[in-house]
């Protein structure tokens, strides 16, 4: 055998390729020819010099110096089959394996080569596949079981109830507005002798959060004036909330529910210095005894609406404090619906009686 | 039941296909407001205002295939008013943001990251180190499954620049998750 040969089959000869006829024919020649010799040595990395091998991050550095790094780009390729393929594609090792690129993108050899020589990218290209299956499972996220109900409130009305207001009712008891039948102000408002346009007003009011609130606002105002007519000072309070209508919803929220106890404490005060004064009047005029009971009858329905518009503030209940409030407005004088005659034009036959006696 | 049939008795006044929308929905809707927010208290308050914003305009409403695109608008267009309002003026107590929801302080160790349980608040963590329109694109395609299309209608930009957005968004999202738990894409 000669050297050219020898040369020419070593790299077979060390990769296994050779007969075993050959094999020998090459350690026969190896063994008498120095030179072929340290060549196969030198092959082998028998010859006891370190092996020749590129530093780890001469690619890195070369791909800085060059076109800035193929991760971006290996990364969106990555992202861009998760679209194509079946959600099976999943984890680093499936994405590594060619056999498990589904889809119509091909399997990129190239990016294959990457992921295998890329932690980072491999590690990130595991976090897209989690992400993709984690992701859609926060589409949804449950509240708390009362919310159907208070939506349903808020919208069709239907769960209107009354509530117990508390710290109102413990000053006044009002046995009859827990067994008050709710109030469907969608009919009360159909119900309205009004025009479609100002009836849509109203819906639109009731309907948005931020209004209702106003709304809620200038109820308190209007009930501290139905309640504390003339006498003791409130005059600071609405002056007071009309600054909060003015300002964001949080800010009225507790404005309101910060003023509302000493809303209904002075309006309580109020009432009772009211009432008081109402009755001397009564007292000392030269009246009968109807008047005066007419009298107390009436004070007692304005105070009882007071205290139910009260509650349906402090719930929150916005129309039905709205729909009370019309009512004591448009039907204030009169009293029960059993009484064939109506109130107003008793106590006018009676003031007739006074003045006639 | 079949949505469209549902909307069909909303529009109606069918009271029980209102609530039967509103239980179907509610999750979606308040996920949303909470993406935004990331406060249940001011979430549930935006879903709720979204349920009645869609009540409103239900019986303008026809196509059924465009109920949720529909939807997440509404909702998303709540979320962002509370959330401008509140920047604004922000809450007066101690409500900033909800530490029991989110999870663990941003600057809590891996391991506590590890005990906080659920996946989900370092993917919150993870989208809070994004940039805004990237952070939409994670909530409107990746978390609500909406269409190229309709994110493109939605956030008022070029359909073309959905499709480039949406890969980088992926991978700006996968980055952030790597860097707080560098184990979660092991
Ligand atoms: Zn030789
Ligand atoms: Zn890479």
């Amino acid at each position: 055998m000669h050297c050219t040969e020898f040369q020419e089959r070593l790299f077979e000869w060390l990769e296994g390729r050779l007969e075993a006829a050959e094999v020998e024919r090459m350690q026969s020649h190896a063994a008498g020819c120095l030179r072929c010799r340290e060549l196969e040595e030198l092959a082998t990395g028998d010859a006891g010099l370190p092996a020749v091998e590129p530093p780890d991050d001469m690619v890195a550095s070369i791909m800085a110096q060059t076109t800035g790094g193929a991760c971006d780009r290996a990364l969106l390729l990555v992202s861009e089959r998760l679209d194509a393929g079946p959600a099976d594609v999943a984890g680093p090792a499936d994405v590594a394996g060619p056999a498990d690129v589904a889809g119509s993108v091909e399997a990129d050899p190239l990016l294959e080569m990457h992921l295998e020589s890329c932690a980072e990218c491999t590690s990130l290209a595991g976090a897209l596949a989690r992400l993709q299956r984690e992701l859609p499972a926060m589409a949804e996220m449950e509240p708390d079981p009362g919310f159907v109900s208070d939506v349903m409130a808020a919208t069709i009305g239907a769960a209107v109830s009354v509530r117990a207001a508390a710290p109102l009712q413990e000053a006044t008891p009002a046995p009859h507005l827990v067994s008050r039948p709710a109030f469907d102000w969608r009919e009360w408002v159909q119900g309205l002798p009004l025009a479609a346009p100002v009836s849509a007003f109203f819906e639109r009011l009731t309907l948005r959060p931020r209004l209702a609130f106003e709304g809620a606002v200038v109820g308190t105002l209007a009930f501290v004036l139905v309640i504390g007519l003339p006498s003791v000072g409130v005059a600071e309070l609405p002056s007071r909330l009309m600054a909060g209508v003015r300002q964001e919803r949080l800010e009225v929220q507790s404005a309101v529910a910060e003023n509302f106890g000493r809303a209904a404490e002075v309006g309580r005060a109020a009432w009772t210095t009211s009432a008081s004064r109402l009755g001397e009047y009564v007292n000392i005029s030269p009246s009968t005894a109807g008047t005066r009971s007419r009298f107390a009858d009436m004070l007692g329905s304005w105070r009882q609406a007071g205290v139910e518009i009260a509650s349906h503030l402090w719930e929150g209940e916005f129309s039905a404090a709205f729909a009370r409030m019309w009512r004591l407005w448009t039907e204030p004088w009169r009293g029960d619906s059993n009484e064939e005659e109506g109130p107003g034009s008793r106590a006018d036959n009676q003031d007739g009686q006074r003045y006639q006696s | 039941m079949e949505l469209e049939t549902l909307l069909e008795r909303c529009r109606a006044g069918d009271e029980l296909a209102w609530e039967a929308l509103v239980r179907r929905f509610q999750g979606r809707v308040f996920a949303l407001a909470y993406h935004y927010l990331r406060n249940r208290e001011e979430a549930r308050d935006v879903a709720q205002e979204t349920f009645i914003r869609i009540y409103k305009s239900l019986d303008g409403f026809q196509d059924s295939e465009r109920f949720l695109p529909w939807m997440v608008r509404i909702a998303r267009n709540c979320s962002i008013d509370r959330v401008r309002r509140l920047k604004v003026r922000p809450p007066l107590g101690g409500d900033e943001l909800d530490e029991q929801t989110i999870g663990p302080h941003p600057g809590a160790g891996p391991e506590v990251v590890a005990m906080a349980g659920e996946r989900s608040h370092l993917v919150y963590r993870a989208l809070d180190q994004m940039t805004e329109i990237n952070r939409e694109m994670i909530l409107m395609k990746e978390i609500q499954g909406l269409k190229q299309r309709e994110i493109a209608d939605l956030l008022s930009i070029p359909l073309g620049t959905v499709k480039a957005r949406s890969n980088r968004a992926r991978v700006e999202l996968a980055r952030c998750i790597v860097e707080i738990d560098p184990s979660y894409g092991a």
